[in-house]
C-alpha cells in the first residue's frame, strides 16, 4: 500500500540573514498510512514546521524525497494541496472577512462553483458548528470559533491527508479538547493526520506513531510503546530526554 | 485561472471597502481634499482682503512738484480710495536721494539708505508715501513715485491702492488729452487686441494638461499604495499568505488578482480626485488652470480622452505592487514608497516643463510617455503613433513587472529564512538611522547650502563642503558606530594599493560614459537656458585652476564621500542587502545636488562609488576616483577645455585602461565589509 505520506533522506537549507546558512531539515525518513495520527514531537526550532512545509508544496527541499499519496511534491505540489488540508500555527484568517466569506473564498479556490459551493460550505459550517457566527467578521470571533472556521477551512475540500502545524497552541482547554476530539474523528474516517506539537500529553493521547526530531534530525519513531522498549524510559517527557542526550552523545 | 483572478480581486476589494483607512485614503480624502482646501484658502484670502479693505490706512503725500491741476486730480483720485486718511509732508530729501543720491551705491546701499529716510519721514504716521517730482525722462510728464513696505499687510494695501487711483488717473487723463489733441480719428492710435484662435475646450484642455498628469501620478500613488501595502505586506504580516499559498493554485493568478484589486483602488482614488477637482473648477473654486476668465473646463469628451493614460496607471499599480510584494512587512512596505514617488513623478515633473515636445523616444519612456500623452490628449494634440508607443511601452512594462510579481508570492521567498528575526519584523534601526540623516541632509544642503551658496559662491562653497557635509557625516556616525571606532565607521581605513589603483583607472571610461549619457540626456530632455544659469557653472569660470580643482574636485571627492560613502552607506549595509544600501546612498547623493538635470548621472556615479567602497572596504578609492572624475570633468570637457592635453590623441584611449582597473578590483580585499561590520579577509 502506498503511505499516505512518505519522505526519503529529505534535507532544507536556507540562507537566514542573521544565523547564515542553516540546516533545518537534515536526512528526515517519515512514513505514515491512511487512518493513522503520526505525531511530530520537538522543541522549538527543531524543523517541524520546515518538514510540514516541505509536505504542503510551500517550500521545496534541497534534496531527497517528498511524497503525498504518491505524488511527488516537488514534481506536482498543486496536486499535493489538493490532497491536503493543512492548518498553520497561525489560524491565517482575513480579519475583515465574515466566516462564510472565508470558506466561500477558499472553496472558490478549491475549485467549486455554484450548488458544489454551497453544499461544501453548509457541510462543514453544519460539522463545526459555524451557523450562530457565520455571519461575524473573524476579527470579532473567540479563539475557539476562529480556530472552528480555521479547521473547517481546512477540510472543506474533504483531503484525505490532514497536516496540522501545532493546532493547540494557543488555544484554551475546551477548544483544546475539541481540537482533539476533531483529530481522532478524522482517524475514525481513514484520513491520515500528520501534526506537529511539543505538548507531550496531546502526543501520548492521541498519536499512534510519534517522531521524535531535534535539530532538524528524525531520532526516533514509532508507537509509543515501541519508544518506551527502545529507551527503556516509562514517560515519554523521559524518553524525549534520553533520545536527546543520546543524540548530543 | 480568470475565476481564481475574479476570487482574489473580489476578496481583496471586500476587504478594502471594510478597511477604515484604505476608504479614508481611497475615497474620502480625494473627495474632499480640494473643496476643502480651496474653500478654506478661498475664505482666508477673501476675509483677509475684506478686512484689509475695511481698514483706514494713511496716505502720505509730496505733490509739491506737480503741476497744480495735477496734484489736486491726484489727491481727489486717492480720496476716493475710502477708508483712506491723507496727510502732506516735505520729502524733498527722499525726492533728492532718488535723484541723485544713488550714484555709485549698490542695490544693497540704495535700499538702506532709502529705507532710512522713508522712516525718518513718515515713521508711524503713515503706511505709504506718495511723491511727485519731473520725470528725468519726459520733462513735461510728473513722475508718482508710491512708497510702500510689502511685506507689511497694511503698508501693501496703502501702496497698492495709491497705485490702482493713480493708474486709473493716469489712463483718463491720457485719453483725455489724446482725443482733444486727435480728434476722434479711430486711425490715430494702436490698440493691440489678442485674439485666442483655440477652441474652449482646447484652451482649457492645455492649462490643465499641464498639471492633471503630475497630479494623477501623485493621486495614483497616495490611492494604490496603502491597497499595495495591505493586500501584499499587509497579508504577509498578518500570516495569511501561509494559508494562501497552501491552496491548489499557482501563484501567478493570486498576483494578478491582488494587482487588480490595486489598481481599481488607485484608478477609484484617480477618478473621484479628478470628479472632485473638476467640480470645484465648475463652481469657481480654487482658480484652477483651464476654469479662470469663464472657461468651463476642457469638457467631458475631452476628459475621456485622457483614458489614453490608462497604461501609465497600470504600470505605476504594478510598480507599488512589486515593492510592496517585495517587503517583508507593512512598515517595511511605507519605507519603499518614497523612491517610487521619486521614481515616478519626477520625470513626469521634468517632461511637463514648458517646451518639451513628445517625440517616439519620449513616449517610450515609462510615465514619462503617458504623462505626455495625457497633456497632448487633454489640448487635443494627441499623436496616435505616440499613443501607441506608449501603450507598448508601458504595457509591456507592466506585464515585466507582473510577472517578476508571481515569483515574489514563492512560498521558498516568503517563508525561507525568514524566521522570527528583527529583520522579517521590520525593525531596521541602522537603516531607519541612515535614511533619518540621508533626508535631513538632502534638506540641509537645499536650506542652508544654498543659501551659503548664493551668498558667495566660492565661500559659500567651502563652508558647505568642509563645514556642513562633515558635520553631517560626524553625526550620523557618532551613534551609528556603536562601540566601533569612528574612523571605521566612516571608510577610513587603508585600502590595498592595486585598488586604489585600479579605481583610479576606471574614471576615464565612467567619465567618457557620463558625458555621452549627458549630451543624450540634452538631446532628449534640453537645459533651458535659466537652468543652466542657476547651475552657478557659469561663475567658476574665472576661478584659476588651482582654485577649480580644490574646490570643485578634492573638497567633493573628500567631504562628500565621507557623509555618503563614509557614514550613510555604512549604517545602511547594517541592515540592507549591498544592493539596495548602495541604491538608497547614490539616491540621497543624487538628491544633495539638488539639480533634476545632473539627477540621472550623479544617481550612476554614486553606485558606481558606492560599490567600490563595499568592494575596497575603504573609503580612498572612492575619494580618489570621486576628486579625479570631478577633475577630468572640469579641466578636459567643454568648449574650450582648460589644459591644452584635453584634446590630445592619447585621451581617446584612456577609457581603454578600465578593464585593467577592474581587473586589479577583481582581487580580493584585505578587509571585507559585511552588516557593516569591518572584518578580516579569510579566503
Amino acid at each position: 500500500m502506498i503511505p499516505a505520506i512518505e519522505t526519503r533522506a529529505l534535507r532544507k537549507t536556507f540562507q537566514d540573514p542573521e544565523r547564515g546558512r542553516v540546516e533545518a531539515v537534515r536526512g528526515l525518513d517519515l512514513q505514515c498510512h491512511r487512518g493513522e495520527i503520526f505525531g511530530l514531537l520537538g522543541p522549538n526550532g527543531a524543523g517541524k514546521t520546515t518538514t510540514l512545509r516541505i509536505l504542503a508544496g510551500i517550500l521545496g527541499a534541497t534534496s531527497g524525497e517528498a511524497r503525498i499519496d504518491g505524488v511527488d511534491v516537488t514534481v506536482d505540489s498543486l496536486e499535493v494541496r489538493r490532497r491536503i488540508g493543512f492548518l498553520s500555527a497561525n489560524t491565517g484568517l482575513y480579519p475583515r472577512l465574515t466566516a462564510r466569506e472565508t470558506l466561500e473564498y477558499f472553496a472558490r479556490l478549491h475549485g467549486l462553483e455554484g450548488e458544489a459551493l454551497t453544499r461544501a460550505v453548509e457541510k462543514v459550517i453544519a460539522a463545526f458548528d459555524i451557523a450562530p457566527f457565520q455571519d461575524g467578521r473573524c476579527e470579532g470571533l473567540s479563539t475557539g470559533q476562529r480556530q472552528r472556521v480555521s479547521i473547517a477551512r481546512a477540510v472543506l475540500h474533504d483531503p484525505p491527508v490532514l497536516i496540522l502545524d501545532e493546532p493547540t497552541t494557543g488555544l484554551d482547554i475546551l477548544a483544546s479538547s475539541d481540537m482533539i476530539d476533531f483529530i481522532e474523528s478524522r482517524r475514525a474516517e481513514g484520513t491520515c493526520v500528520l501534526f506537529s506539537t511539543h505538548i507531550l500529553s496531546e502526543a501520548e493521547r492521541l498519536c499512534d506513531r510519534i517522531g521524535i526530531i531535534h535539530q532538524g534530525r528524525m531520532l526516533a519513531a514509532g508507537s509509543l510503546a515501541e519508544l518506551r522498549e527502545r529507551t527503556g524510559a516509562e514517560w515519554l517527557e523521559e524518553v524525549f530526554r534520553r533520545l536527546v542526550e543520546e543524540a548530543a552523545a | 485561472m480568470s475565476a481564481i483572478v475574479c476570487a482574489v480581486l473580489g476578496v481583496e476589494l471586500r476587504r478594502l471597502l471594510r478597511d477604515r483607512r484604505a476608504l479614508f485614503a481611497a475615497v474620502i480624502l480625494p473627495a474632499l481634499l480640494y473643496p476643502l482646501i480651496f474653500w478654506t484658502t478661498d475664505r482666508v484670502e477673501r476675509s483677509g482682503k475684506e478686512i484689509l479693505a475695511a481698514r483706514e490706512v494713511s496716505l502720505a503725500l509730496d505733490l509739491s512738484a506737480a503741476p497744480p491741476e495735477l496734484a489736486q486730480a491726484a489727491r481727489d483720485a486717492l480720496a476716493q480710495q475710502t477708508p483712506i486718511q491723507l496727510f502732506d509732508l516735505d520729502a524733498e530729501a527722499l525726492i533728492a536721494f532718488e535723484e541723485n543720491g544713488t550714484e555709485g551705491l549698490d542695490r544693497e546701499a540704495t535700499t538702506a539708505g532709502r529705507r532710512a529716510l522713508y522712516d525718518r519721514l513718515v515713521g508711524g504716521s503713515g503706511q505709504a508715501l506718495v511723491t511727485a517730482s519731473p520725470d528725468p525722462g519726459f520733462p513735461q510728464r510728473t513722475l508718482l513715485r508710491i512708497y510702500s513696505d510689502v511685506k507689511e499687510d497694511v503698508s501693501r494695501e496703502a501702496g497698492t491702492r495709491a497705485r490702482h487711483a493713480l493708474e486709473e488717473l493716469d489712463q483718463r487723463l491720457t485719453r483725455t488729452r489724446r482725443k482733444a489733441l486727435l480728434g476722434a480719428d479711430p486711425a490715430a492710435g494702436l490698440d493691440p487686441q489678442v485674439i485666442d484662435i483655440a477652441s474652449a475646450a482646447d484652451s482649457s484642455g492645455a492649462a490643465l494638461g499641464r498639471l492633471l498628469p503630475l497630479l494623477a501620478v501623485l493621486v495614483l500613488l497616495s490611492g494604490g499604495s496603502y491597497a499595495a501595502l495591505a493586500t501584499f505586506a499587509g497579508e504577509r504580516e498578518a500570516g495569511t499568505l501561509e494559508t494562501l499559498l497552501v491552496q491548489p493554485i499557482p501563484a501567478r493568478p493570486i498576483a494578478l488578482g491582488k494587482f487588480a484589486a490595486v489598481l481599481v483602488a488607485g484608478c477609484v482614488t484617480l477618478g473621484v480626485n479628478l470628479a472632485s477637482l473638476m467640480l470645484c473648477g465648475l463652481a469657481g473654486l480654487g482658480h484652477l488652470p483651464g476654469f479662470t476668465d469663464g472657461a468651463r473646463g476642457p469638457g467631458l469628451a475631452r476628459l475621456a480622452l485622457g483614458l489614453v493614460y490608462l497604461p501609465g496607471a497600470v504600470l505605476i499599480c504594478a510598480l507599488l505592487c512589486l515593492v510592496c510584494g517585495k517587503a517583508r512587512s507593512f512598515r517595511e512596505g511605507q519605507q519603499t514608497i518614497l523612491p517610487v514617488m521619486i521614481l515616478t513623478a519626477l520625470p513626469t515633473a521634468i517632461v511637463l516643463q514648458p517646451g518639451v515636445e513628445t517625440s517616439l523616444l519620449l513616449a517610450a519612456v515609462p510615465f514619462t510617455g503617458a504623462a505626455l500623452c495625457l497633456r497632448d490628449a487633454l489640448s487635443g494634440e494627441l499623436g496616435w503613433t505616440a499613443a501607441l508607443v506608449m501603450w507598448a511601452s508601458h504595457l509591456g512594462g507592466a506585464t515585466l513587472l507582473l510577472g517578476r510579481l508571481g515569483h515574489l508570492l514563492d512560498g521558498e521567498r516568503v517563508f525561507a529564512g525568514g524566521g522570527a528575526s528583527s529583520r522579517a519584523r521590520g525593525e531596521r534601526p541602522s537603516e531607519a538611522h541612515a535614511l533619518r540623516w540621508g533626508i535631513g541632509g538632502v534638506l540641509a544642503m537645499y536650506l542652508v547650502g544654498t543659501r551659503l551658496q548664493q551668498w558667495d559662491l566660492s565661500r559659500g562653497l567651502m563652508l558647505t563642503l568642509w563645514v556642513l557635509i562633515p558635520s553631517l557625516a560626524l553625526a550620523t556616525a557618532w551613534r551609528a558606530r556603536g562601540r566601533g571606532s569612528l574612523g571605521r565607521e566612516l571608510g577610513l581605513t587603508p585600502p590595498r594599493a592595486v585598488h586604489l589603483l585600479g579605481a583610479l583607472l576606471c574614471v576615464p571610461a565612467v567619465t567618457w560614459a557620463m558625458t555621452h549619457l549627458l549630451a543624450w540626456q540634452l538631446e532628449v530632455l534640453p537645459m533651458p537656458s535659466a537652468a543652466a544659469d542657476a547651475s552657478g557653472l557659469g561663475a567658476i569660470e574665472g576661478w584659476s585652476t588651482p582654485m577649480l580643482l580644490f574646490a570643485v574636485a578634492i573638497s567633493p571627492g573628500i567631504c562628500e564621500e565621507l557623509f555618503l560613502r563614509g557614514a550613510l552607506l555604512s549604517s545602511l549595509r547594517r541592515d540592507l542587502s549591498a544592493t539596495r544600501a548602495v541604491l538608497w546612498q547614490a539616491l540621497f547623493f543624487a538628491l544633495l545636488h539638488l539639480s533634476i538635470y545632473r539627477l540621472v548621472p550623479t544617481f550612476l556615479l554614486g553606485g558606481a562609488l558606492g560599490a567600490l567602497r563595499l568592494r575596497t572596504a575603504s573609503i580612498l578609492p572612492a575619494m580618489a576616483a570621486h576628486a579625479l572624475y570631478n577633475a577630468l570633468a572640469v579641466l578636459t570637457q567643454g568648449e574650450s577645455p582648460r589644459v591644452g592635453w584635453a584634446r590630445a590623441e592619447w585621451m581617446h584611449y584612456l577609457p581603454f585602461l578600465a578593464p585593467l582597473g577592474l581587473l586589479l578590483l577583481a582581487l580580493p580585499p584585505r578587509r571585507r565589509l559585511s552588516g557593516g561590520q569591518v572584518e578580516e579577509h579569510r579566503p
